[in-house]
């Protein structure tokens, strides 16, 4: 009993962290998204009740709708290329040869990097005029003219889709390959002898036992593929004309741009829904994965 | 029978094709391996390659592979007050520090207790501090704002260091956890038996044993913080104040085309990322894997 009471006291500073530096912005966020909690408001110190009207404002946005697509887009390309190169890496890594450790360690430089390191590196890469991607593109005669990378709306997209992949495909890498070292050489060999072939083993074997730990990966994909703010403001500020504001995006623009905290407070809520409610299915898979 | 038993050299040259083709095949497989990991760390070489050209030669077409005669100018710059560089790799510096302290003496005894508690409390802490760490930054910086601007405290380090370690604070509990459930709990008793105290046997017997975790630990929340963005952006607006990665933002917004001086900053925030990241490597990677996928 004695030391219960120890350990409560050993968590209490973390639990009263999370309870004011996480919980309570959280519950304060909910009533802010139901004030009129402009700056000027704010200076005065009065917030008005406005009850639904911040929510109504944000959802009858089609600006709102257009973040809504385009965080779909992004995290959906992102989730599925990312899961498919790392998946193939991870099938590469899996057996050792000389230099594997040293090169799986250097392809997770791209993803330990800073966020914005890697998007000023990635802005330049892509600049229509001197960047290096559209010499390369040219001089393999994959285009004609340089390709106006991050200043039109349909090719911005997808250069941040690309910064984004070079941070999230070894991350994805790292968590299939320990999760591949864990599967039992002894299955393979017995399918070898019964004269699966190497596709079929895979279909089989490496695949099916991989399902849970892919889940967790795709749920954790998913997640911070959605909140990814820095890269995507650094590469474009969400530009040329919206071609990339993301919700979180969306959500700083509509807070910190126009000081409009109440709507803003109401975006991030709405914007809270997704990755709440896929974090209740990554716990679970987690305490699947401990059974 | 005996004519279908080869002869012995037969088996032997046989024996010795097949390894010459797995050597082979570990030839390939090693040139592919390190084909992947030049095209991969291009963008660094790029960024680095950058940084020590002059203005000429960053806009030269075809542009330069190699810098023919390494230029300084862009380092000099960047360290001379023009962009306010040296202030920012000093703010980053406290805030970054001040978070691996802050973070570590609040999540090893929290750690402690999640680890060797056995309740409802200690799931449920769990839990919770799973789908925080998941949480968009910027969900959280709106009402963070909001919070910090009424009690005055924006602008300031410690409003920065505070909100960084809401993001710190759950990754270092859920990694440090599995640590302290691995020491044995008979030695634990055997210190207590000495005569000392729980918080003298973690401090004096616990964690010089888990070190290792507890440094990894340490440098993850560094590096967390040394390139946060979103708190910094939102809840600073002072130069003054503002952190390498905010300061990087600026220069861009100001200075769009000096390339060579962007790429000497973002190397200049890069690099004791990527020391750091070389000498912990080892542990970081283990770590972080054990993290996501265990919780």
């Amino acid at each position: 009993m004695q030391i219960r009471r120890l350990g409560l006291a050993l968590a209490a500073p973390a639990v009263i962290y999370i309870a004011i530096f996480l919980a309570f912005p959280l519950l304060y966020n909910m009533y802010l998204s139901v004030t009129d909690a402009s700056g000027a408001n704010l200076i005065s110190g009065s917030l008005p009740f406005v009850g639904s009207e911040n929510y109504a404002k944000v959802l009858g946005n089609p600006d709102f709708w257009d973040s809504a697509l385009l965080s779909l887009i992004f995290t959906v390309s992102c989730l599925a290329l990312q899961y498919l190169f790392g998946f193939v890496l991870a099938l590469f890594f899996r057996k050792p040869f000389p230099g594997n450790g040293p090169i799986r360690a250097l392809l997770l430089v791209g993803w330990i990097l800073p966020p914005v390191v890697t998007a000023t590196i990635f802005r330049w890469m892509f600049d229509s005029d001197y960047g290096v991607l559209n010499y390369f593109m040219m001089s393999l005669g994959l285009t004609d003219e340089p390709v106006r990378w991050l200043s039109q709306g349909s090719t911005a997209m997808l250069a941040v889709i690309i910064a984004n992949l070079w941070v999230g495909i070894p991350f994805n890498m790292l968590l299939l390959l320990s999760g591949l070292h864990l599967i039992d050489e002894t299955l393979y060999e017995a399918a070898a002898v019964d004269g699966a072939s190497r596709w079929q083993q895979f279909t089989n074997i490496t695949f099916p036992i991989m399902r849970p730990v892919s889940i967790s990966v795709l749920l954790l994909g998913v997640i911070n593929t959605y909140k990814v703010f820095d890269l995507i403001y650094t590469m474009t500020r969400g530009g040329p004309v919206n071609s990339t504001t993301t919700l979180p995006i969306y959500t700083y623009l509509e807070t910190f741009s126009f000081f409009q905290f109440g709507t803003g407070a109401a975006a991030s809520a709405v914007t809270l829904i997704l990755p709440l409610t896929l974090s209740y299915f990554y716990v679970k898979s987690l305490n699947e994965e401990e059974r | 029978m005996s004519s279908i038993a080869m002869p012995a050299d037969h088996v032997q040259s046989a024996k010795r094709s097949r390894v010459s083709i797995k050597r082979r095949q570990t030839v390939v497989k090693s040139t592919v391996a390190w084909l992947i990991a030049a095209a991969y760390l291009f963008p660094v070489y790029w960024m680095v390659n950058t940084s020590f050209k002059t203005g000429k030669d960053m806009f030269s077409v075809p542009p330069q592979m190699f810098p023919a005669d390494p230029y300084l100018g862009s380092y000099k710059a960047v360290f001379s007050t023009t962009y306010g560089i040296p202030q920012a790799f000093l703010n980053s510096t406290i805030i970054a520090s001040s978070v691996l302290i802050l973070t570590l003496c609040i999540a090893i005894p929290a750690s402690y207790a999640v680890a060797r508690l056995r309740s409802g409390i200690t799931t449920s802490m769990m839990i919770m501090l799973t789908v925080v760490q998941l949480l968009p930054a910027i969900a959280i910086s709106v009402p963070l704002f909001v919070m910090f601007r009424q009690m005055g405290l924006t602008n300031s380090y410690i409003s920065v260091i505070l909100a960084d370690i809401s993001v710190t604070l759950p990754f270092a509990v859920i990694l440090l956890r599995p640590y302290f459930k691995m020491f044995p709990v008979e030695v634990e008793e055997a210190a207590r038996l000495d005569g000392l105290g729980v918080v003298s046997t973690i401090i004096r017997i616990i964690i010089p044993t888990i070190r290792p975790g507890i440094i990894m630990i340490g440098s993850f929340a560094f590096l967390m913080a040394w390139g946060e963005f979103t708190f910094a952006l939102t809840l600073t607006t002072e130069q003054t104040i503002q952190p390498l990665t905010v300061a990087l933002n600026r220069i861009i917004g100001q200075y769009g085309t000096a390339w060579n001086d962007l790429m000497a900053t973002a190397g200049i925030i890069a690099a004791p990322v990527l020391v750091i990241f070389v000498v912990m490597q080892r542990y970081i990677v283990a770590g972080l894997a054990g993290g996501a996928t265990k919780g």
